[in-house]
């Protein structure tokens, strides 16, 4: 943001504090709690003291921890119950950091293309299902038409021969 | 109290939401809503002499393998990887999500849940295909999120395997 006006940093600095609710949280490589402070109620995170081990109050650092030098994303973390935020960790000198910005809205609009995109789906696989279905029935149909007139012919044949059989005898004059 | 990250693993709409919630809540919806992100919940499961508290990555489904962000992965102990036994193509997208995370996290502990065992009619996994992932030394359960089926057996076998790595 080198380039930026003074008032445009603090417009994006307000814009970001009004929309993504940011807090912090600065742990050691162990993971006990040096200081902590924005929006953390928002996220369902409270009475954190210092030096408490944060994994064991949130879940979701549980085996994240020690991150070392690199630096993590978790997108779309639900932290409370309808809540969900995007979790930056990183590690400078001090420790590591934990940012974490709400997202929930874009959650919610993520879900409900989603939520459709995934419907269509399934119902594509039901109707590829039941048109195999319905493919499997008709084959086994024809088969049995092709069988019973293969029987009928059959019928009509015999039929045939013994009618020639029985006019073959009765135009035979009987033996004096 | 040991805590152990697990991740729940599978294409979409396989029932990895449905059989946490049936695991820890005991509830089951028949309503389907994708999950976007990652939800997280924790259930203790007592063994026969420790107990350990599983941490549940409720992980969104993905039509591939390669669409896992594997950040979500860092720090699992164990995993779950769910195929629906009603659709056969969840199942081969689990075998290459399971060559995804092992080359991810490593050979942690993991099931495969052949999930939605309640719709018998329309099951299409072979047992053939069972038995030949059986023989490579996998778990393999039938589990059934609306009945409970195998879901609380699938969840101790996996956290006595945990303890076992540990």
């Amino acid at each position: 943001m080198r380039d930026l006006p003074i008032p445009i940093r603090d417009f994006i600095l307000s814009l970001t504090d009004d929309m993504l609710s940011p807090a912090y949280l600065l742990v050691t490589e162990d993971g006990l709690l040096i200081e902590s402070g924005g929006d953390l109620e928002s996220y369902g995170l409270n009475e954190l003291a210092k030096n408490l081990d944060v994994s064991d109050h949130i879940p979701f650092l549980v085996g994240v921890l020690p991150l070392g030098p690199n630096s993590l994303f978790l997108p779309h973390v639900q932290t409370k119950p309808g809540v969900f935020a995007n979790v930056y960790l990183f590690t400078r000198e001090e420790g590591t950091w934990i940012l974490l910005l709400d997202t929930t809205l874009e959650t919610a609009g993520r879900q409900s293309m989603q939520q459709k995109l995934y419907d269509s789906r399934l119902q594509v696989k039901d109707l590829e299902r039941e048109g195999d279905a319905l493919y499997k029935a008709n084959a086994f149909l024809e088969q049995l038409v092709s069988e019973r007139t293969a029987e009928l012919a059959q019928t009509v044949r015999q039929l045939r021969k013994q009618i020639a059989e029985l006019e073959g005898a009765r135009k035979t004059p009987p033996e004096k | 109290m040991i805590q152990k990250k697990v991740c729940m693993l599978g294409t979409f709409s396989v029932g990895k939401t449905s059989l946490v919630r049936r695991f820890v809540e005991s509830i089951y919806s028949d309503k389907y809503h994708t999950t976007v992100g990652v939800k997280i919940d924790k259930k203790v499961v007592q063994l026969d002499d420790s107990e350990i508290m599983l941490i549940l990555w409720d992980i969104e489904g993905t039509e591939s393998e390669h669409e896992l962000r594997s950040s979500y992965l860092r720090g699992a102990s164990g995993y779950l990887l769910v195929a629906d036994g009603t659709r056969q193509d969840t199942l081969y997208k689990a075998l290459a999500l399971q060559t995804r995370v092992e080359e991810t996290v490593g050979a942690v502990p993991f099931l495969l849940l052949m999930n939605k065992a309640d719709l018998s009619n329309d099951w299409s996994i072979s047992e053939r295909e069972a038995t030949a992932l059986r023989d490579k030394g996998w778990e393999v359960v039938q589990t059934s999120a609306k009945t409970g089926l195998g879901v609380e057996d699938s969840f101790h076998s996996l956290a006595k395997k945990l303890l076992e790595a540990k």
